[in-house]
């Protein structure tokens, strides 16, 4: 009995001493190492850091007290002058790791290497990232990430260099008035991010030669940056790297939809992929006409296509714009999103966002669709949209994508990657699992809880976990 | 002496890495049951044909072709135009059984992690990046939209009128052949690496950026160039890991502002490495290349506070480690080594301080060190 009694007292010892046994020295180096991706040792003032920890032993305190310091003007939006490396490697550090979080961090692969390469001109394709940033840096709520209607567009130490990027190894020195758009080509910035500004939709004149054997002009008028009020998922360059349906292309309802945007909203905002809902969910939408699209026919295909096509019917009036001639003479272009307006009355109310067989004006129709979810909890979401800015409205009153922001800072700071899921459809793994999931789940409930739903308040959380302040990064009781 | 010693590793696992087995075909038919003469007669063939771009067909990159994907390519393929009326359908189901695994050998297993060529593949990857090849097929060559292309094919991708882009592209047929190499292989996963295998969850590492911070902060006095000698330092840290964008990761946006990323439009950024052995190659190689200049070893040293007479015992290899991995304890089987080696170092007469290179050698080359 005595031997037990050891024995469970050595156990249990040995359990607390492992919940937490970094030192706070080593505790900072790593969260310091995270944050920036450069050594302590870089810190001008690392020995009075050093000294402060060492005598008061809060390094999670010491090190989001360095990622507070990092922050835009609020007038300004940028980091203000002189600028310290420590911010700009802190911020590049976050805004790459926001960058990698999307799917499609490219522009869609549809477009032509060439045409591809002139439009990079205009366009940073990690701009759906800065939502992510400026929530970090700028201080506001995460939910500006899928509710914000600006469009943001990144300021670079260098600011809108006169010089065409890079091109097959070679860079092309060339005058923004020789682009498409003239005086008012928007070149997008380069150098290291320091900060954000809207630019607002950026309507722009632009001309094109109609044929090469002359100079006959084609002008026009397009919106270059346009934000349909859904945040980094509704930013023209998160379409320009989700959406692969060309102009010619035409929205359907039945067979035709852009579904990869679909597809990608789902994974980017929610870490869900498809099928987000049960079988049983989609019975009723079985149909057996013959003109109706083969998955139309099937419970499996239909589990999918009933959430996927049903908000990407929201997007029904978006394709991209090839707005570059293949003549060498021709002044530079790119891909841009092109926008029809709707000019017809919606679909009837028993078919929104999804017709059993195609219908040749579905295009012109209001973009009205149907979100269609099962949330963590396993709760079934069926609500209509009007467009895809009530995703939006509906997302902020879920938990979801707040765990899913949880998820990804989570797993960036433990190496934990936890999934999210439907419980009716995910066995949960072993118990170190199921604590890992749970952690996610509360962080990503108090961030949605926090007044300010302040990222920095969630990164200190995970910083201030046991599973964080273990030297075995990642280890849980559980 | 030290130095010797340590040209010596590259060199045993150059030669550990050039054994590698050939295999050859008989292709004698005598006496066979009809399906072995018809694998006999497709492997023929196929060696005729088909080997030149697509490897020997041991070792094929179009292992269970069907009949109707063979007959697709020759269709589709321009390359393979002028096969298409080549064969009679009895051959091209021959060539078909020729590429099926054989009724005695189910299957085929992956080759021992010894066979893998690094040199090859690390010199492939390398000019993956170098000649652009990133900058249209994707950063991550495991994930490239060019995967299993032959030397030939890429060859003649280079010389083709259609893809103009590809013409400045300046590739000899050795280098075409490690491409190749790289786009058709996947790196075995190292067992004794802990950060692929030990751990069940993926280690957040170091990108690029950090590694090259904190080489310039353990190898350099706080960081800083104060003569021709930490120049070298400098020099090889940026060129060995500052510069290895698709190796380290970290990214490389066209945005950014290093010299490096002018020239490398990649707009994909990856916080975590294409493959942990692909990294631990670099950074072996990395650690290799800084450590072999003697002011390294001593900067390290003078940051660790280790001073003449640079004694090997559990304290100052304690210090060593915890400047060099200060997230990590030391672990004992290290500390127990790297004071034997200490030891055997000075029964042979080498100073302590050339015995200190491989001692931070293997520090540096420790996973631990380019985890966060």
């Amino acid at each position: 009995m005595r031997h037990l009694i050891v024995l469970i007292t050595l156990v249990s010892f040995s359990d607390l001493g492992h919940a937490r046994d970094m030192e706070p020295l080593k505790l900072f180096h790593r969260c310091f190492a995270q944050i920036s991706q450069a050594s302590p040792f870089s810190l001008s003032n690392y020995d009075a850091i050093k000294n402060r920890i060492n005598s008061r032993g809060d390094a999670v305190d010491e090190c989001i007290q360095i990622l507070e310091g990092v922050r835009f003007d609020q007038n300004t939006r940028q980091l203000p002058a002189p600028l310290d490396s420590t911010s700009v490697s802190i911020i590049r550090t976050f805004h790459q790791l926001h960058h990698s979080w999307f799917s499609d961090t490219e522009l869609t692969p549809a477009f032509n290497n060439f045409v591809a390469n002139q439009t990079r001109n205009f366009y940073d394709t990690s701009a759906p990232a800065l939502y992510y940033t400026n929530a970090l840096f700028g201080r506001e709520p995460i939910n500006s990430l899928w509710s914000s209607s600006e469009s943001l567009r990144a300021r670079r130490t260098e600011g809108q260099v006169q010089e065409a990027m890079f091109f097959a190894g070679q860079t092309q020195s060339r005058d923004r008035t020789k682009f498409i758009f003239g005086d008012q080509t928007p070149f997008a910035e380069r150098g290291d991010l320091i900060g954000v500004f809207d630019s607002g939709p950026l309507a722009l004149d632009y001309y094109l030669k109609e044929d090469r054997f002359n100079d006959q002009r084609r002008n026009g008028n397009i919106a270059v940056e346009r934000n349909f009020s859904f945040g980094a998922f509704g930013t023209t360059t998160y379409l320009l790297t989700t959406v692969d349906e060309p102009d010619s292309f035409v929205s359907n309802g039945a067979q035709n939809l852009p579904r990869r945007w679909a597809k990608r909203v789902f994974n980017d905002l929610l870490c869900r992929s498809l099928p987000v809902v049960r079988t049983e969910d989609v019975t009723q939408y079985v149909v057996q006409i013959d003109q109706s699209p083969e998955f139309r026919k099937t419970v499996s295909c239909n589990q999918c296509h009933a959430s996927m096509d049903r908000i990407a019917s929201t997007m029904r009036h978006f394709r991209y714009l090839r707005l570059h001639d293949n003549n060498a003479t021709s002044p530079p272009g790119g891909y841009f999103m092109r926008y029809a307006a709707p000019n017809l009355e919606s679909e009837p109310e028993d078919n929104i966002g999804w017709t059993n067989t195609a219908d040749s004006n579905f295009w012109r129709r209001p973009p009205k669709g149907i979100f269609y979810f099962r949330d963590y909890k396993g709760v079934l979401h069926d609500q209509v949209l009007s467009g895809p800015q009530d995703i939006a409205g509906i997302l902020t009153n879920m938990d979801d994508p707040y765990l899913c922001v949880a998820k990804r800072y989570y797993q960036y700071f433990t190496g934990v990657d936890v999934t999210i899921s439907d419980p009716g459809v995910t066995v949960r793994g072993p118990a170190a699992q199921s604590a890992h999931y749970n952690n996610v789940v509360t962080l990503g409930q108090q961030l949605r809880q926090d007044t300010g739903q302040s990222v920095i308040k969630l990164i200190e959380n995970i910083l201030r976990l046991d599973v964080y302040q273990k030297v075995k990064l990642g280890e849980d009781d559980g | 002496m030290v130095i010797r010693l340590l040209l010596l590793i590259p060199l045993l696992f150059l030669v550990a890495c050039l054994e590698t087995e050939h295999t050859s075909v008989d292709i004698s038919s005598e006496g066979l049951p009809e399906d072995q003469l018809a694998r006999a007669l497709g492997e023929k063939l196929y060696n005729n044909h088909c080997a030149s771009c697509h490897a020997p067909i041991a070792q094929s990159n179009k292992q269970n072709a069907s009949v109707q994907r063979i007959t697709d390519a020759f269709a589709t393929v321009p390359t393979m135009f002028n096969l298409r009326n080549q064969f009679s359908e009895e051959e091209l189901v021959a060539i078909a059984i020729a590429l099926s695994p054989r009724p005695d050998t189910p299957n085929t297993p992956e080759p021992p992690a010894n066979d893998f060529d690094w040199v090859l593949y690390q010199q492939g990857i390398a000019l993956y990046s170098q000649k652009f090849c990133a900058s249209c097929h994707g950063i991550n060559i495991l994930e490239s939209s060019k995967r299993d292309r032959s030397a030939f094919q890429i060859l003649n991708a280079i010389g083709n009128d259609q893809i103009p882009q590809m013409h400045s592209i300046d590739l000899s047929e050795q280098q075409a052949d490690a491409l190749a190499y790289a786009l058709g292989n996947t790196p075995p996963v190292n067992p004794n690496d802990p950060v692929a295998s030990n751990f069940s969850f993926k280690v957040p590492l170091g990108t690029r950026y950090y590694l090259r911070s904190k080489m310039n902060h353990d190898f350099l006095i706080n960081g800083e160039r104060n003569d021709s000698a930490d120049n070298s330092v400098w020099t090889r840290i940026r060129d060995q890991v500052g510069n290895k964008v698709i190796a380290f990761s970290g990214g490389c946006s066209s945005f950014d502002s290093e010299s490096l990323c002018r020239n490398y439009r990649i707009g994909e950024t990856s916080m975590q490495p294409t493959s942990s052995s692909v990294r631990a190659a670099y950074l072996n190689s990395a650690c290799e290349y800084v450590l072999s200049l003697g002011r390294a070893r001593d900067n390290a040293l003078r940051n660790a506070n280790i001073s003449s007479p640079y004694e090997i015992n559990e304290t100052t290899v304690k210090q060593a480690w915890d400047r060099l991995i200060p997230t990590r304890p030391l672990p004992e089987n290290v500390k127990s080594s790297a004071i034997e080696l200490g030891a055997g170092a000075a029964e042979l007469g080498i100073e302590n301080r050339d015995a200190w290179s491989l001692i931070l050698l293997n520090f540096c080359k420790s996973p631990h060190y380019e985890a966060l």
